[in-house]
């Protein structure tokens, strides 16, 4: 067999991967729950669009079966890498399958069929301005401007705000610091963070990754921190699962998510509620929060302990979450496919009747609200730390 | 819309692509078509050792209506049809021979109708049996589900002959049809079974009896006479207990007898009769290493059984037991355990064996799979023959050889199949596999084994064997249904 | 992506993987199996294999080397164990699991085998 293996290609690390798919159809469902888990499957209906189709594009180009074209940037490029996959498929190779349409998309860059405009958009800002938003670094504590932020060079803690937290869902950051301000923590709050590097990791635009990894990480040895935490699924995702794959110079810095941190307090019970009457919550898993990171109980502890609120779950619910839509760049590529996607996320977070639905992730907050209006939904979205700040004292 | 009729020759292959292309996106809708060559790639080849053949055009219909329009234009044409599900089939039976147009029906995926009292359902080509015991959950009732991935086709099983975990009481699939639906070559549509007289009632749709039992022009012909696009299947009670026995033997003739006397004491749903070789794989160990070592029982026999009744459940076992004994007195190392055992030991996967349908990954994960997969005679003699001509051959191409047989219909016959993992990754390996299928072929068809799913090129060497009446009243009903020949061209052997 | 680096035969298999997830549900069991050196022989009637505990590892091997205990026992009173129609107790009273070697680690045998077969 002739493989067309170069060492540029980024696919070819997982050739082995590749070759173990015979297309059996798994990852296409939750197993052994049988409902969809694919949203660009689901949505495209051909093989291709579905992940073990996109291994499959991936083992044409190889054998040099098929070249790049517009539309294997769309299929590859259309799809959340939300990782159900990852978790249906029984292979050998499930876990991998993220990192091989990753891979195919870094490809796709190299050899100019990607990324798609409004990615390329990211890149350029994040080179100008460290952020992917075309906003001046300048800005990016604008929005702590009436809050009591901590005013010191050193800390116990970081709080590192994320791109999307300091400019667009600035609330969650807002939310976030009056929680911690509550709870009495040591941290600290940096104006020159830049951007963690997971929209340009997602949409295979790694030439300024180290870049802003090294500058992260020298920012966090500075500031003495031992631990970091985050309000976003995104920047925890990258900076706990992708910085380790950059550098070895991670020296025991703890990576936090925000509800892992909150949970210590509850578990320890030094958080104080205020009284409130009962009222019903449905909780999103992040993909990148969940799948990608295992952190699904969390969050659940942090709402379960809300006098009044009552969780209740969604039929996909953890592992098996649908994902809102938002991730791998495809809020940015393809607009009204992500809306879509979280369409179908309202709709079924209304047919259990709850009255808000939360989350951990200021994309999911985006593109979960921008459904809510899309489809008029009555529900209300709020953040897991918009929420819990409401309700502590 | 240019015709083409008549004229294709005068065309230029281009041209002729334009105006296929353009009557097929009219019928199903541009969203509903392909002919990107990435998408043209993955419906060329399936996991099996068979070579690939590119299709020229992709569509996805979800109406019998656009079916028949896609069937009347192929017919005018000469466009070769290919109907597709899943793929996998391990035959490599929707691999477009000819080229021509895959029709994937995996858009026609509602299950129309529950029968209580009939007990049947009636379902579209794109059902899988995933979602069908889904559905069936909800009810006091079950369909037979085969040892495959959940997300393969139940009406695409059914009409290949496939098998399940209730065949030693009913046989094989097509056993459970009531009655389908079919689209002609010439884009007719077709009712066969009571619903010819009742089609638009779903609630008659009961059975394919009293009349010429017409199904046998679609059942095994692999998708050469049309295209069912809806089918009754019946489904049974569901038995309140339910249990499993694992037997470890040593001695292939005593085990096969075992086998034997159990059916035919009529109390078991399932019987499988597999190699060390089988389970090991199931348990996960890494392709290449399932291999039988010395001093390991040589034979496993999967017994699966049900009751209504805490009493019939004992009496049952009962019988299981005193079966057992008589094996071990024979074969004394003979050994005979529950499945939460072997779960406990082995893990989830084999535990899964209760669950089905599931997915077995470790048969999945090297790339290719495929299997010599017959049905054969029962008498002991031919078994035990088969099984060591298997095993030497197997051996000779660097194989592992997990034998995965199970008695079919009360023992009438026998499934005797091998299940083959290979990489495709490795250089020569589905050469390797290729001839190995051949003289696994060649030798087991000598003693009375016949492919099922059969790939071409075996159906091919069965034609020059067989009966040349059966082989002519085979090609004059082709002819006479699809005189153009377009559909799923080169099964079978026939051009 | 790696593959599993298990045993091959079909009872040093169950016994590896058993003892895997056990220790992985059971911080009691890890502790005290990562404390146990020992090379524990299973002579049955299928075969023999040993269980090497070494330095907070474990192997499950068919080359016998220095067994510190020696257990004989037929696979078919293994089974009877766990699918509890007998007990360790009864079976060792019975003399249907016999210690051909280290009779005094009885107590160690007795807890790895109660967690195994449980």
């Amino acid at each position: 067999m002739g493989l067309r293996m170069s060492e540029t290609e980024a696919i070819n690390k997982y050739v082995e991967e590749i070759y173990c798919c015979t297309r059996c159809g798994t990852c296409k469902y939750i197993y052994q729950v049988y409902d969809p888990s694919c949203p660009a499957g689901v949505k495209f209906r051909f093989e291709t669009f579905y992940p073990s189709g996109k291994i499959h594009i991936a083992r044409g180009l190889i054998e040099g079966k098929i070249e790049w074209s517009e539309r294997i940037r769309d299929i590859i490029f259309a799809c959340p890498t939300c990782a159900n996959c990852t978790i249906q498929c029984q292979s050998r190779h499930h876990a991998q399958i993220v990192e091989i349409i990753e891979a195919l998309r870094a490809d796709a860059v190299s050899k100019g069929f990607g990324p798609l405009p409004n990615q390329k958009a990211f890149a350029d800002s994040v080179k100008k301005e460290h952020n992917p938003y075309k906003e001046k670094h300048s800005d990016r504590i604008k929005w702590a401007k009436n809050l009591a932020i901590p005013q010191k060079d050193k800390a116990e803690i970081l709080y590192f705000v994320g791109c999307t937290s300091s400019y667009r869902q600035q609330s969650l950051a807002q939310k976030t610091v009056e929680i911690l301000n509550k709870l009495g923590v040591d941290y600290i709050v940096s104006s020159d963070e830049w951007c963690c590097g997971s929209p340009l990791i997602r949409t295979g635009q790694l030439e300024q990754v180290s870049q802003l990894i090294n500058h992260n990480l020298d920012l966090i040895k500075s500031l003495g921190v031992k631990t970091v935490i985050t309000s976003c699924a995104g920047c925890y995702r990258t900076l706990k699962m992708d910085y380790p794959k950059y550098t070895d110079k991670l020296d025991g810095i703890e990576f936090l998510h925000i509800t892992e941190f909150l949970q210590q307090f509850i578990s320890k019970k030094k958080l104080k509620f205020k009284k409130g009457k009962e009222f019903k919550v449905t909780y999103h898993d992040p993909c990148h929060l969940g799948r990608h990171s295992n952190i699904y109980e969390e969050p659940r502890a942090v709402l379960n302990a809300i006098p009044g609120l009552k969780l209740i779950e969604m039929p996909r619910n953890r592992e098996n979450a649908w994902c809102c839509g938002a991730g791998g760049g495809v809020k940015a590529g393809y607009k009204e496919w992500a809306v879509e996607i979280a369409s179908d996320r309202i709709h079924e977070a209304e047919q259990i009747n709850a009255e808000i639905l939360t989350s951990a992730c200021p994309f999911c907050k985006t593109n979960l609200q921008d459904a809510i209006n899309e489809t008029n939904s009555n529900i209300k979205f709020m953040d897991i730390v918009e929420l819990l700040n409401e309700v502590i004292i | 819309m240019k015709k083409l009729v008549g004229c294709d020759k005068l065309l230029e292959s281009s041209e002729k692509h334009d105006i296929i292309k353009e009557s097929l996106i009219k019928i199903v809708g541009e969203q509903w078509y392909s002919d990107f060559p990435e998408e043209l790639l993955i419906y060329s080849y399936d996991m099996t050792e068979n070579d690939p053949s590119l299709p020229e055009f992709v569509v996805m219909p979800r109406t019998s209506e656009e079916i028949q329009k896609i069937l009347k234009f192929a017919n005018e044409t000469k466009t070769p049809v290919v109907p597709f599900i899943s793929g996998n089939n391990v035959g490599g039976l929707t691999i477009p021979l000819k080229g021509g147009i895959v029709v994937d029906l995996k858009r026609m995926d509602s299950i129309l109708h529950f029968n209580e009292d009939d007990m049947y359902v009636i379902i579209e080509p794109g059902v899988t049996f995933g979602h069908l015991h889904a559905f069936l959950e909800k009810t006091n009732y079950r369909y037979c589900y085969p040892f495959a991935p959940p997300f393969t086709s139940v009406i695409a099983n059914a009409l290949l002959d496939g098998l399940n975990n209730l065949s030693l009481r009913h046989g094989s699939m097509n056993e459970w049809i009531n009655g389908i639906e079919a689209i002609l070559p010439n884009g007719d549509l077709v009712k066969i079974g009571t619903c010819c007289a009742w089609g638009d009632n779903y609630d008659l749709w009961w059975s394919r009896n009293p009349m010429p039992d017409l199904l046998g022009l679609f059942t095994s012909w692999q998708g050469m006479t049309g295209i069912v696009t809806k089918m009754a299947v019946q489904v049974w009670p569901r038995r309140p207990i339910r249990d499993w026995r694992i037997v470890l033997s040593f001695n292939v003739e005593e085990t096969y007898k075992f086998v034997k006397t159990l059916t035919h004491l009529e109390i078991l749903n399932d019987i499988l009769f597999m190699s060390i070789e089988t389970v090991k794989m199931i348990a996960g160990v890494p392709y290449g290493k399932a291999k039988y070592l010395e001093g390991e029982p040589r034979w496993v026999c999967l017994l699966d059984f049900s009751a209504n009744t805490k009493l019939e459940y004992e009496a049952k076992l009962d019988m299981i037991n005193t079966a057992f004994k008589k094996l071990k007195e024979v074969d004394p190392k003979a050994n005979m355990t529950n499945l939460d055992v072997m779960e406990k030991f082995y893990g989830k996967k084999v535990g899964d064996i209760k669950n089905l349908p599931v997915t077995i990954g470790p048969m999945l994960e090297y790339g290719g799979l495929t299997w010599m997969g017959t049905y054969m005679t029962t008498k002991t003699e031919a078994v035990v023959n088969g099984i060591k001509t298997a095993f030497d051959l197997i051996d000779k191409y660097r194989f592992e050889k997990c034998l995965y047989s199970r008695s079919m219909k009360g023992h009438h016959y026998f499934a005797f199949r091998f299940l083959l993992r290979f990489s495709k990754l490795q250089e020569g390996e589905t050469e390797r596999m290729q001839k190995l299928q051949e003289e696994l072929f060649n030798s087991l068809f000598e003693l009375g084994a016949f492919p099922y799913k059969t790939p071409a090129r075996f159906a091919k060497q069965i034609l020059k064997r067989a009966d040349p009446n059966w082989v002519n009243l085979l090609k004059t009903i082709k002819s006479t249904i699809d005189p153009n020949g377009i559909m799923n061209p080169g099964r079978w052997g026939l051009e | 992506m790696e593959i599993p680096d298990e045993p091959d035969d079909i009872l040093g298999l169950g016994i590896y993987r058993r003892i895997k997830t056990v220790t992985e549900i059971s911080p009691d069991f890890k502790k005290f199996v990562n404390n146990l050196n020992e090379n524990i022989l299973l002579s049955t009637d299928y075969y023999d294999f040993m269980i090497k505990f070494k330095d907070e590892n474990f192997e499950v091997t068919r080359e016998i080397e220095n067994p510190t205990i020696i257990i004989k026992i037929k696979i078919e009173e293994f089974f009877k164990i766990m699918e509890k129609r007998t007990s360790m107790v009864f079976s060792f009273l019975k003399g249907k699991m016999k210690f051909k070697k280290g009779l005094t680690k009885l107590f160690k045998v007795y807890k790895l085998f109660g967690n195994i077969l449980s």
